[in-house]
C-alpha cells in the first residue's frame, strides 16, 4: 500500500496548438472555486491537497512520518482524492496560486470535493491532528464514516501482502524444481495448485477490500463551513 | 505496503515491505545490489537541484554542439502542439534538453554520486566516459559525481549507440524509410518519415520525480502507476517517459539500474514505432530484444523481467543454465504458443528468460536476412482492426519465419533447443 496521488495540471482551454510554433496562452491564476473543481475533476472523493516544499521535496514526510502508524494515514488517504502540486504553486501566475498563495500559506488541506469545509494541516502537526481532520471531513463526505473500517481495511491488505509472498516463494519453488537435473513433475503440479489456491484468496481479500472501500457519497447540501486554521492546529 | 520514505520504518512496514509484490522483488534484487554499490540516484538534498543554464561542457557554442553531434538544446516542438516550453511547465520546472541525430531528450535528472569500491560501475563508467570525450574540446569530470549535464549527454550517448545498434542488427539503411518531407499514403510501406519510417524523431523524457512523471502523463496522456509509460506522440513517432524516483522507492538506487530499463524501454519503442505500424509486434520478440539491451546494460538488472528473480539467490541473473535446465526438462513453451503471447501474464519467470534466449539465438543465425524479419512481423496493416489485425501479423510472423529461415516454428524451436543444449553450461 501506497499514497496514490494525482498530479493534476490545469488545461487552458483557449489555445489548442496543431503545430509546435503557434502562440501561446499566459499562465494565470485560476479564482479558488475554478483552482478547486479543476483539480478535483469528476472525483467525487473528499481532498487531500498537499504542495510540494523544499522540506518534503522527492518524499511522502508531510504525511508519512514513519512508525507502524503510517498504516493508519495510508488506510484514511484511501478515500480521500489525495492531490500533489507543485513548489511553484506559490507563484501568482501558477493557476492553482489560489489554493497555496504564498509561502506562508499550510502545506496541506483536508477539504470536501468543493473545497467546503477546508482543515488546514502543517507537515509538522500531530497524527492525531491529521487522522482526526481526516475523520471529520471522511464523516460529512460518506453517509457512512469510514473510518472505523480502517482496522478491517489494514488486515485484509496485510493478508494480501503475506499471500502475495507466498506466491513469489512457491513460484521460486516451481522455478528451481523445473530447472533442476531430476524435476520431480508431481512436486511442480502440486506448487502450481498451491499457486492457485492462494490466488483465489488474493481475489477474495481483494474483492472484500472493495466492499469495504466503496462507500456512498453524502448529499453536497450536508456540507459544513470551513473549520479556522487555528482550530486544527 | 510501500511507505518506502525517507521516515522510519517499523518492523510492520517492513514486513510489508518485504512482502508487497513489486518491493519482495526488489528486495531479492537488493541481495545482488548489495554487493555491487550503495550508490544513489540522484542527490540526497531534498531540494530541487539548480541546473546550470550555461552547459559546462560545450559552453553552448555552435561548433561544440556540432563536435558533440548535437542539433541544439532547445527549445524546439515535441509532438503536435507541445513544445520544450510546455512540458517545463506542467512539471514547474527547468528541463535540460538536447536534440541529437534521432533523438529529443529531456531531463529533470540531478546529479548521481556514484560511491567508491563498486568495480563494476567504476568500470562501466569509465568506458563510458572514454567514449564520451572526443565529442568534448573541454572534458574534465569530477571523480565520482555526474552533474546534471553529463547525464544529459550521457544519455544522449547512449540513446544514440542504440539506435547505431538496432539500425546495425538488422542491416537498416535510410532507403528503407520514406525521406524527410516526402509526401506518402498513410500505409506506404516504407512508413511516412526517415527516423525508422516515423516523421518524428523518439522523444525520450527522464524525469527525478514521480510527481514530474505524473504532471506529465495528466496533462497529455493518461496517468499510470508505474515507473515508465511508451506511446506513440500525437501526429507520429514515440514517447518514453520514465522516472527515476518510482525505481529507487523499489530499491533499485544505481543509474544503472534507470540505464537499463530506458535501454529496455528504447528497444520496445523501435520495435513498436516502427514505419509507424503502432504496438502490434510480437510480444516475445520485442521483450526478449528489450532483455538483451537491459543485460547489456547489467546482466543483473533485467528489471522487466522481474518474475525471474529470486529471493536469496544470488545467481538468478545467470540465465543460461536456467534455460538449460528448463529445456532438458520440457518446462518451456513452444515456439508457436510463445508466438502467440499477448499479454505480459503469459510471460513468466521461465517465459522471459526464453524469450530472451531465442531472440539471442534467432539474432546470432549467420547469413540471414533479419531485416525482412524484422519488417514482415511489424507489416503495419493499416487498414486491419482489432482482432483481424492480430490474425493477419500472426500468419505473416508464420510465413516470414519460413521466408527467412527455412523453418516452421517447430523447427525452429527445435533448432534453437538444439542450440541450447550445445551452447549452455550448467
Amino acid at each position: 500500500m501506497k499514497m496514490d496521488w494525482s498530479y493534476p495540471v490545469h488545461k487552458s482551454a483557449e489555445v489548442e496548438r496543431t503545430s509546435g510554433t503557434a502562440p501561446v496562452a499566459m499562465r494565470r491564476a485560476l479564482s479558488r472555486e475554478e483552482a478547486l473543481r479543476s483539480i478535483a475533476g469528476q472525483d467525487p472523493r473528499p481532498l487531500l491537497v498537499l504542495r510540494e516544499c523544499s522540506v518534503c521535496n522527492k518524499t511522502d514526510d508531510a504525511l508519512l512520518k514513519g512508525g507502524s502508524e503510517n498504516d493508519r494515514t495510508l488506510v484514511l488517504a484511501r478515500w480521500f482524492n489525495c492531490v500533489k502540486l507543485p513548489l511553484d504553486v506559490v507563484d501568482p501566475t501558477h493557476p492553482f496560486n489560489a489554493l497555496f498563495p504564498n509561502d506562508e500559506s499550510e502545506h496541506l488541506f483536508l477539504a470536501l470535493a468543493d473545497g467546503s469545509s477546508k482543515i488546514p494541516l502543517e507537515s509538522d502537526g500531530s497524527r492525531t491532528e491529521l487522522w482526526t481532520g481526516m475523520s471529520r471531513v471522511l464523516e460529512l463526505a460518506y453517509e457512512k464514516n469510514p473510518a472505523p473500517a480502517y482496522a478491517d481495511v489494514l488486515k485484509r491488505f496485510t493478508k494480501i501482502d503475506i499471500l502475495d509472498a507466498k506466491i513469489i516463494e512457491e513460484e521460486a519453488k516451481k522455478g528451481l524444481e523445473m530447472e533442476s537435473l531430476r524435476p520431480d513433475r508431481k512436486k511442480v503440479d502440486d506448487v502450481e495448485r498451491k499457486i492457485a489456491d492462494v490466488r483465489a484468496q488474493i481475489d477474495a481479500e481483494k474483492a472484500a477490500v472493495e466492499k469495504l472501500m466503496t462507500l456512498a457519497p453524502r448529499p453536497p447540501a450536508v456540507a459544513k463551513p470551513s473549520v479556522p486554521a487555528k482550530a486544527a492546529r | 505496503m510501500d511507505t518506502s520514505t525517507q521516515g522510519g520504518r517499523t518492523r510492520l512496514a517492513l514486513l510489508r515491505i518485504r512482502m508487497s509484490r513489486i518491493v519482495a522483488v526488489a528486495v531479492a534484487v537488493v541481495v545482488v545490489l548489495v554487493e555491487s554499490s550503495f550508490a544513489l540516484q540522484g542527490s540526497n538534498d531534498s531540494k530541487d537541484e539548480t541546473f546550470e543554464l550555461v552547459d559546462p561542457y560545450t559552453t553552448n557554442q555552435r561548433t561544440s554542439l556540432e563536435r558533440a553531434g548535437y542539433v541544439g538544446f532547445g527549445p524546439f516542438p515535441l509532438w503536435d502542439g507541445v513544445r520544450t516550453s510546455d512540458v517545463e511547465e506542467a512539471i514547474g520546472r527547468k528541463l535540460l534538453w538536447v536534440e541529437t541525430a534521432h533523438f529529443k531528450l529531456g531531463t529533470t535528472l540531478e546529479t548521481y554520486k556514484s560511491a567508491k569500491g563498486d568495480p563494476r560501475e567504476e568500470k562501466r563508467s569509465k568506458e563510458e566516459l572514454k567514449r564520451l570525450e572526443p565529442k568534448f574540446a573541454k572534458f574534465k569530470p569530477t571523480a565520482g559525481k555526474v552533474d546534471p549535464w553529463l547525464r544529459l549527454h550521457l544519455y544522449a550517448q547512449r540513446l544514440e549507440e542504440q539506435h547505431t545498434e538496432f539500425v546495425k542488427t538488422f542491416s537498416l539503411t535510410p532507403e528503407d524509410f520514406a525521406t524527410e518531407n516526402e509526401k506518402v499514403p498513410f500505409d506506404a510501406p516504407r512508413g511516412q518519415g526517415p527516423y525508422l519510417g516515423q516523421v518524428r524523431k523518439a522523444v525520450v523524457l527522464l524525469l527525478e520525480k514521480q510527481s514530474h512523471f505524473g504532471r506529465v502523463n495528466t496533462r497529455w496522456f493518461t496517468p499510470v502507476d508505474h515507473q515508465s509509460a511508451r506511446l506513440r506522440m500525437p501526429g507520429g513517432g514515440m514517447l518514453l517517459i520514465t522516472c527515476a524516483e518510482t525505481l529507487v522507492k523499489w530499491g533499485y538506487e544505481q543509474d544503472a539500474a534507470l540505464h537499463s530499463v530506458v535501454a529496455a524501454d528504447v528497444v520496445y519503442n523501435f520495435v513498436d514505432g516502427l514505419r509507424d505500424h503502432g504496438y502490434w509486434s510480437p510480444l516475445w520478440f520485442k521483450t526478449g530484444l528489450a532483455h538483451i539491451a537491459s543485460r547489456k546494460v547489467d546482466e543483473k538488472l533485467a528489471i522487466y523481467a522481474f518474475r525471474s528473480v529470486r529471493q536469496h539467490d544470488t545467481d538468478a541473473w545467470k540465465w543460461e543454465p536456467r534455460v538449460l535446465g528448463l529445456v532438458a526438462n520440457d518446462y518451456v513453451p513452444k515456439w508457436a504458443e510463445m508466438a502467440a503471447f499477448t499479454s505480459w501474464d503469459q510471460l513468466t519467470g521461465p517465459g522471459h528468460m526464453v524469450a530472451w534466449s531465442r531472440v539471442t539465438w534467432l539474432l546470432g543465425q549467420r547469413g540471414m536476412d533479419l531485416k525482412s524479419w524484422l519488417f514482415g512481423i511489424t507489416e503495419p496493416f493499416h487498414d486491419l482492426k482489432g482482432d483481424a489485425r492480430a490474425r493477419a501479423l500472426r500468419a505473416r510472423e508464420v510465413e516470414v519465419t519460413v521466408q527467412v529461415f527455412a523453418k516452421n516454428f517447430a523447427e525452429m524451436d527445435a533448432a534453437w533447443r538444439r542450440w541450447v543444449q550445445d551452447t549452455y553450461k550448467r
